[in-house]
């Protein structure tokens, strides 16, 4: 074989590859979206129907009788104050373990990454009872705290990793001119992390909204996030697939969105600082 | 004194973070520990007894649900995270050569990541649908018999399996791919002009200098994958009998469909030490990375 054929060739092999990859992740997307805005009569036929009148029928459906705006709303508190309380948090507790040297320094850390490989499941039933003792049960409260407690591990260690990255000689000189280490601290470095403190926002965002274990048993009706009323939407006696996929939607897509803005801190983000993307 | 003040500065920084952690982490599970001694539940009100290690006797001697629960929870680890490796490597070396559009499609290829796990789980149902799920046509376009995906003994794990997949593959490409793109170029070169093929340059060179990017990646999928729930929760609940019934789904069962609140705990515990394990591993690798 010459050069100049196997060169094409595996070119040929390249294109399949990345093409191929790019539909089997995105066509179940695709599926999604299009089960959502097919009217109803269309969508069980087989062979499927490719083209069609799109309708608006389902998102209004879910947002009149199954009033998600609701959940919607109970999914946006919930995620914005405990990614807030985390990130605030986990900076702080970042800032000790970069810049202090102190007895036990490196097995807090460690203990800390053990937390976020805790099985949810492990923890559920205490803090259940826990929350029974303390009437926390169905309130905003009790969800805030534990997403905050499940991602200020990796918000800690990833801002850690970020702050390590920052001489500490700026900060020295912050010092000279009068700041205390603290201030010192909140006034030079902190602002040259803001895309890094950006990314672990992002991120604890990502797990708090997508959780579904604690929003089940934490939660009645008043409380419930995304997550768990689009899961409730998968019944032992039929589903209604039309709503179905656009609470899917609904559920899904803000996510996706907010991904796409931190793809940059991925890579340290997902494995805690040991692979630097 | 200074040291002192340096003292209380620490204290103060790290407070709220592990305040948080201890009440909502730390203290429950001790306090499960304390439960799974106990025949304890939480829809009797009765006080509960101190029963010792019976939970645990019963779990280890007579429990067979568990010991499915567990094969399953290993099969779809194993199928999962090997399909994973291999698509997340082939993934990874083909989007390191250039082509135009390169950029934006890796971007795409991400998206499933980051996606709802009951999202990914509804969607997923969706397709395998028995009567008018697109699998069962793609499967009829090429000339094969439809399957029960969900609902057939043989198949459903591999089904689950597959929604895992599709989800994380993503995830390890990602790492594998900043990992290769983070090896010097040098070794490569000298190679290529002594006249090594691809599949040495592969075998002698990419492969070993990968190695720990490949084992953190690994490590940590084998982790979360051992914890899979929502997926499972979603498509299966479990079934069809049992045969996707994971550890994770066996404790929700026994704590909030039967309440027998001590010996789940029990489970819990096990469960945990067997997690501990893996993730020691995985600690170990974070630190040779410093």
């Amino acid at each position: 074989m010459s050069h100049k054929v196997k060169t094409y060739l595996s070119n040929l092999a390249v294109a399949f590859i990345a093409i191929s990859s790019l539909v089997f992740a995105l066509f179940p997307f695709y599926w999604a979206v299009a089960t959502s805005i097919k009217p109803n009569e269309l969508l069980f036929q087989v062979p499927p129907v490719w083209v069609f009148e799109p309708t608006t029928k389902n998102y209004e459906l879910v947002f009149k009788d199954w009033k998600v705006a609701n959940f919607l709303t109970n999914s946006v508190i919930v995620t914005s104050i405990s990614s807030l309380l985390c990130v605030g948090a986990g900076t702080l507790a970042a800032f000790a373990l970069a810049r202090f040297k102190f007895r036990g320094r490196e097995s807090l850390a460690s203990e800390l990454l053990s937390i976020r490989m805790f099985p949810p499941v492990v923890v559920a039933i205490p803090i259940f009872i826990l929350a029974y003792y303390l009437n926390l049960l169905n309130t905003y409260t009790i969800l805030v705290l534990v997403y905050a407690t499940f991602n200020i591990p990796i918000v800690t260690i990833i801002m850690r990793s970020f702050i390590d990255e920052i001489p500490i000689e700026i900060e020295e000189s912050g010092m000279i001119d009068g700041c205390t280490r603290v201030t010192a601290f909140l006034r030079i470095t902190l602002p040259l992390c803001r895309d890094a403190i950006l990314s672990v926002l992002v991120l604890s965002a990502i797990f708090s909204w997508n959780e579904f274990l604690f929003g089940t048993i934490l939660t009645r009706m008043e409380t419930r996030t995304l997550p768990v009323i689009a899961g409730q939407t998968m019944t032992q006696r039929g589903i209604d697939w039309g709503p179905a996929a656009a609470l899917t939607v609904i559920t899904a897509g803000p996510m996706l969105l907010f991904g796409m803005l931190i793809q940059k801190y991925l890579v340290r983000g997902m494995t805690f600082g040991a692979v630097k993307g | 004194m200074q040291q002192r003040k340096q003292y209380l500065t620490v204290l103060f920084l790290i407070l709220p973070a592990f305040a948080i952690v201890f009440f909502i982490a730390i203290y429950p599970t001790v306090y499960s520990f304390v439960i799974s001694l106990e025949d304890f539940s939480i829809t009797d009100p009765a006080p509960a007894n101190f029963i010792w290690a019976q939970n645990y006797v019963e779990l280890f001697l007579n429990d067979d649900r568990m010991r499915n629960a567990l094969f399953n929870t290993v099969s779809i680890t194993a199928i999962a995270v090997t399909a994973e490796l291999l698509l997340g490597l082939i993934l990874a070396f083909a989007f390191n050569q250039n082509f135009p559009g390169n950029g934006i499609m890796r971007s795409a290829i991400l998206m499933p990541m980051m996606t709802t796990s009951v999202c990914v789980g509804i969607i997923w149902r969706l397709i395998f649908n028995p009567n008018f799920g697109i699998a069962n046509y793609f499967l009829s376009v090429v000339g094969l018999p439809p399957l029960l995906w969900l609902s057939d003994v043989k198949v459903a794990l591999f089904a689950v399996s597959l929604a895992d997949i599709w989800q994380w593959t993503p995830f390890m490409f990602l790492i594998l791919f900043a990992g290769i793109r983070s090896l010097p170029v040098a070794p490569f070169e000298a190679a290529k002009i002594d006249g090594a093929s691809n599949w040495q340059l592969l075998w002698r060179l990419y492969l070993p200098m990968l190695k720990r990017v490949v084992l953190i990646a690994v490590i940590l999928r084998i982790i979360d994958v051992l914890k899979i729930f929502d997926i499972v929760y979603v498509m299966t609940k479990g079934g069809p009998a049992m045969s996707t019934d994971t550890v994770t789904m066996y404790i929700y069962r026994v704590s909030f469909d039967h309440f027998h609140t001590g010996y789940a705990a029990a489970l819990s515990w096990v469960f945990l030490v067997i997690i501990m394990l893996a993730s020691a591993v995985f600690l170990r690798y974070v630190r040779y990375a410093e």
